[in-house]
């Protein structure tokens, strides 16, 4: 799932799943929280300790419910991460849809 | 007895008997004291939750207080005459709910050319006959054509197969539909969460799609009989306040304390409030989320019932309705000018 690109790790959401499903694990497969927590965490900080961005793509998949998105980038909040290293090391690509980058950093200034 | 398609659906027990049922043998005499026992429902002329919401809501929850009770139903559709996506879906659903605890359900055929097709082709005469049905996931009628679903947690992946499937239907081709996608994950995770009081993923949702491809358009019901969005608000805990929202919570708890239901629903919707049943402030984001789908064009005729309150998003007709209804219904269509995008699925 993670690839490295020059200064970069690179996580491509439609290869943990095409269907992103509901925010926690016990509420069904492929939540935001199983996203987060086996995946998002550990790269995010493998990126802060070696000073690299983390990119995120978020195309290629069936499309988001706010639930799994809040969970997954608001929840690194929640966890302890702060905004300002979020917004530092994390880079967001939605090319098919534009408008969920700003949905994602409201979840983030909200948590 | 009844001929539709040249198919046999039933068979009279005797035939000096002429009063058809669903195919379930209710003059056999071994089921004689059930029979007295069964009470006789009459259902509205027009079954649709859209159409004759009142009527249709009332044959719900008289059905639903029947089924509380483990009473045998007999279902009299004989006079039907109009039925559409909403009526079928709730009649699969009621029919489910029934089978699940093994309480007989049956009922007359209607005499309306069209509402028995339209019933045959949704499956839900196969479902009369099926026996007890999974409680976990469960499948009836045509992919394609008429289809319904009923599952308990939230299961993204049913959008590839309806992504591909409504798609082809209306373009001709897969297209990637993840309005629709928003929707759907949106209104099955309500369920999940909300519609139990006491635990998650404890209600069914019921999820009915019925492809017209005459008119290149798909028509989607979505359904559950929890307790309904305002139901759950007013059982919202009060643990999780931000303290830094406090004046904002009373600002809004001022703003709404004369307002309505239908008035909550619309601003609830437009994201001018904000409520969660949880509680916690991060969450309540399901409502916004499906109606900006909406703006987006991504569905149309985006029509909401719950508790005592109709909203036809599309108008901007949010109205109080006389009645009461226990659960969430929610229907849309999907058309040629719906928002849709390549697709990049790699499956």
């Amino acid at each position: 799932m993670q690839l490295m690109t020059q200064n970069k790790l690179k996580i491509l959401v439609r290869d943990f799943s095409i269907s992103p499903g509901p925010r926690y694990i016990s509420e069904g497969p492929w939540s935001g929280e199983k996203f987060r927590t086996e995946f998002l965490e550990p790269e995010l900080k493998k990126a802060i300790s070696e000073d690299k961005k983390l990119v995120i793509d978020l195309d290629g998949t069936l499309g988001y419910g706010t639930s799994w998105l809040e969970e997954v980038f608001g929840g690194l909040i929640r966890t302890g991460f702060n905004l300002d290293e979020i917004n530092k090391y994390l880079e967001l690509i939605s090319t098919e849809e534009s408008y969920l980058l700003d949905d994602i950093n409201e979840y983030l200034k909200d948590a | 007895m009844t001929n539709i398609k040249g198919k046999n659906i039933f068979k009279p027990y005797k035939k000096k008997h002429t009063y058809s049922n669903f195919g379930n043998n209710i003059f056999d005499k071994k089921k004689l004291a059930e029979k007295l026992k069964t009470t006789y429902v009459d259902a509205p002329i027009s079954l649709s939750l859209i159409k004759s919401t009142k009527e249709t809501i009332e044959f719900i929850n008289k059905l639903q207080d029947l089924c509380d009770k483990k009473k045998p139903v007999f279902v009299k559709i004989k006079h039907l005459q109009f039925l559409d996506n909403s009526g079928i879906t709730v009649l699969l659903s009621v029919v489910y709910l029934f089978k699940v605890r093994n309480i007989s359900f049956n009922g007359d055929f209607p005499d309306s050319v069209y509402c028995h097709e339209t019933l045959l082709d949704s499956g839900f005469f196969d479902s009369l006959k099926a026996n007890k049905p999974p409680i976990s996931d469960y499948t009836i009628g045509k992919r394609n054509q008429v289809f319904t679903k009923a599952k308990k947690e939230v299961d993204a992946s049913i959008g590839l197969p309806i992504q591909k499937e409504v798609s082809m239907t209306i373009w001709g081709e897969k297209r990637a539909l993840k309005g629709l996608q928003r929707i759907l994950v949106e209104l099955m995770h309500n369920t999940n969460n909300h519609a139990d009081l006491i635990k998650k993923g404890e209600k069914h949702w019921w999820l009915s799609i019925s492809h017209n491809k005459t008119t290149n358009k798909v028509d989607f019901i979505f359904l559950d009989y929890g307790i309904g969005i305002f139901n759950s608000l007013s059982s919202k805990p009060k643990d999780d306040l931000k303290w830094s929202k406090l004046p904002e919570y009373i600002i809004n708890f001022l703003k709404n304390i004369n307002k309505t239901n239908a008035d909550l629903l619309q601003e609830l919707l437009e994201g001018k409030i904000h409520m969660s049943v949880t509680g916690k402030h991060f969450r309540g984001k399901g409502l916004p989320g499906i109606k900006q789908a909406f703006d987006r064009n991504s569905v149309k005729n985006l029509v909401i019932i719950t508790n005592n309150v109709k909203a036809d998003i599309q108008s901007k007709n949010y109205e109080i309705i006389d009645t009461q209804f226990d659960g969430t219904f929610v229907s849309w269509h999907l058309d040629a000018t719906s928002d849709n995008l390549p697709w990049t699925i790699i499956e």
